[in-house]
């Protein structure tokens, strides 16, 4: 924990600074004479004092915890990063396929890589899913949901 | 208080029809409170333009049902997957969830659903009783009390940041500066948009913290997913808390009702900032602090007792002087309006039988709230035994098309994801995710007031010593700090002097 600790101060402390050095930027208020690099300033300083106490408070106290690293050969890393990346297809496809479709795709493979077996059971809880998403959202709040090419019938 | 003109409309909130209704918005609330994505706000404004052909007494216990309902319904979700079905129900998830992966998900239904009650009630009482003298105070309220207020509910950070203080203040500040995203509140100028005008009103409230917390919870529950663990085996089925939880919470509760209710009705402070400060306030009391967290029934308790309360709150400005306490109060203004009523110290004097009509209807929500949320406790604790592998994908699949649902922006559904991740990182190397969550909530007051304050007074920070209740919750906040600091120190002590007493058992057994 204590090198993750060193590296979350040294970021903590990076960021501030892009902050820091960002709103100067931002345009002078001549009238109000407090402008919009006010509050972000203030933030700034308030995480560089608290990223510099991480690094000392890390530096004087020897941590005996261990932190989760994160191995890419490690199966569920691996598997959370994949359903990750198969949110953002199901989210890109939806715009075109519609909810319904994409929906069940996504659900039925993110149920197949948490090692669900049976396609049958897959497929009837995305389907209910996918329906009952549609009528609670569009037929009772009437939030009207990406459609795709199932418009004409919705 | 004219007692019988009371029973009167006590008596016509009680006919059939109404009763319908009232129930009807309840179970309404309730399921939109409970999906992700959904506010009290939005359920309120869609049900407006039902009102249009009711009478005036059924259209306001309808939208007063729903209002109830919500506050109550945002917990369920909380509780079972992680994600506050409103705002309101941020802070419940601290405890409600871990209590939930303990299999006492009923435990802490029931719970939220009494304590949500019962502050509904402290809130109906003081706004029947009271609402004048209540609204005289929270008119004294100027910018440098609102920046108190917002300082005070910061100032629990450090006491909902767990163990490492340090990592949770460094969440509260990269929370506070995640809200200077977005258009300037004073000047209007755009910053760190990098031209998504999405952005412009900074990161939208609803997806970020789905994707805070149950995007990054999914992706930990499907890192740690193995087959020996897809079910949570629920240990306690019940309706209503046992009597030893209802005289465990009884104070706790008691004093959530209450400050929900006084927060409620200061115009602009909603049942998010009564609920954490409660939290805040029960965790600071309570014997075992260092226990809050990890599922203590106490923080369900005092969270949705204050949320609730502020329903009552709300409605104390907006019917004594026509000012909304929130935004749902915002709306029902408009209720209001439809029906040809102006609310405000007129109300009380030509129209006082209509005053009296929704301090019964909120009266009478509360009562329908818990009969309907008491049907419902052992089935939504069923949700929890579900099996992972197909709860998970349900539960991502609403987060998201929750997160879609706020603007029908595919854009927030990538911000959401993004979160996520952020969330999951955060929460792997230890720091904690609720003081961006409540820094989310009070950043935006606290820079705007405190930028109008700097301005009025010229820059001289001195006004905020100068307002009595602003001073008055400036020191709250440093009483906090400094007692959630010993607090700390002491549990540090406690915990320490077990673990030296646990090595000299051994050492001697050996």
């Amino acid at each position: 924990m204590k090198k993750v600790n060193y590296f979350c101060g040294v970021l903590g402390l990076l960021f501030s600074a892009y902050i820091w050095i960002s709103s100067a930027a931002f345009p002078v208020d001549k009238v109000m004479k407090i402008g919009p690099d006010f509050f972000p300033r203030l933030m700034a300083v308030g995480m560089i004092i608290s990223s510099l106490a991480l690094l000392i408070n890390t530096h004087l106290h020897n941590s005996t915890a261990a932190a989760e690293t994160i191995s890419f050969r490690d199966p569920g890393i691996r598997r959370a990063i994949i359903i990750f990346i198969g949110a953002l297809v199901y989210a890109f496809a939806m715009t075109y396929l519609g909810f319904i479709p994409s929906t069940i795709i996504f659900m039925m493979f993110m149920m197949y890589k948490l090692q669900l077996k049976s396609y049958g059971r897959m497929f009837i809880v995305s389907l209910l899913t996918a329906l009952a998403v549609v009528g609670a959202f569009q037929g009772f709040l009437d939030i009207q949901l990406p459609m795709g090419f199932l418009e004409n019938f919705f | 208080m004219d007692f019988g003109l009371y029973l009167t409309c006590l008596i016509n909130v009680l006919q059939p029809h109404t009763l319908l209704v009232i129930c009807l918005g309840a179970i309404g609330g309730i399921l939109v409170g409970a999906l992700p994505g959904l506010t009290a706000t939005m359920g309120v404004a869609l049900l407006v333009p039902f009102s249009f052909g009711m009478s005036m007494d059924v259209s306001i216990g309808m939208l007063l049902g729903l209002y109830c309902g919500a506050m109550y319904g945002g917990s369920i979700a909380s509780i079972l997957i992680r994600t506050p079905g409103t705002p309101a129900a941020a802070a419940t998830l601290l405890d409600g969830y871990p209590m939930g992966q303990k299999g006492e998900a009923s435990r802490a239904l029931s719970m939220s659903l009494w304590a949500s009650f019962i502050g509904g009630l402290i809130g109906c009482g003081i706004m029947t009783f009271l609402s004048p003298q209540v609204s005289v105070f929270a008119l004294k309220f100027s910018p440098a009390e609102y920046f108190a207020l917002a300082v005070f509910g910061l100032s629990i950070i450090v006491s909902i940041s767990g163990n490492n203080v340090i990592k949770g203040l460094m969440s509260g500040f990269f929370g506070l500066i995640l809200c200077t995203v977005g258009s300037d509140p004073i000047s209007g100028f755009p910053r760190y948009i990098f031209g998504q005008m999405e952005l412009y009103e900074g990161p939208p409230f609803i997806p970020t913290l789905i994707g805070l917390f149950a995007v990054s919870e999914i992706l930990s529950g499907v890192e740690k997913f193995s087959i020996g663990s897809t079910k949570i085996t629920e240990k306690v089925t019940q309706i209503l808390p046992t009597p030893a939880d209802m005289k465990r919470c009884m104070v706790t509760i008691c004093k959530g009702g209450l400050i929900g209710t006084f927060i409620g009705a200061i115009p602009g402070a909603g049942g998010d900032i009564a609920a954490f400060v409660s939290y805040g306030e029960a965790k600071r009391s309570s014997k075992t602090p260092e226990k809050f967290g990890t599922g203590m029934i106490e923080g369900v308790a005092a969270a949705e007792s204050a949320n609730n309360g502020c329903s009552g709150g709300a409605m104390i400005p907006l019917l004594s002087l026509g000012v909304p306490g929130d935004s749902v109060t915002a709306i029902l203004l408009g209720a209001f309006i439809i029906h040809g009523l102006q609310p405000g110290p007129l109300l009380y004097k030509d129209h006082i039988d209509v005053v009296y009509m929704v301090f019964a209807s909120l009266l009478i929500s509360n009562i329908a709230m818990f009969i309907i949320g008491a049907c419902g406790v052992k089935f939504f604790a069923k949700i929890i035994g579900m099996d992972k592998r197909m709860l998970l994908p349900i539960i991502l699949v609403l987060s998201l098309i929750g997160s879609y649902s706020m603007r029908n922006s595919f854009f927030d559904v990538f911000l959401t994801l993004a979160f996520g991740v952020i969330g999951y990182l955060f929460q792997r190397y230890g720091f904690p995710l609720p003081p961006i969550l409540l820094a989310l909530i009070l950043g935006p007051m606290a820079e705007s007031n405190l930028r109008r304050e700097l301005v009025i007074s010229q820059g001289s920070p001195a006004i905020f010593l100068q307002q009595p209740i602003a001073l008055f919750l400036m020191g709250l906040a440093v009483i906090s700090l400094l007692m959630a600091y010993v607090s700390q120190r002491k549990v540090a002590k406690r915990v320490a002097a077990a673990a030296s007493e646990t090595e000299t058992n051994t050492t001697d057994k050996k």
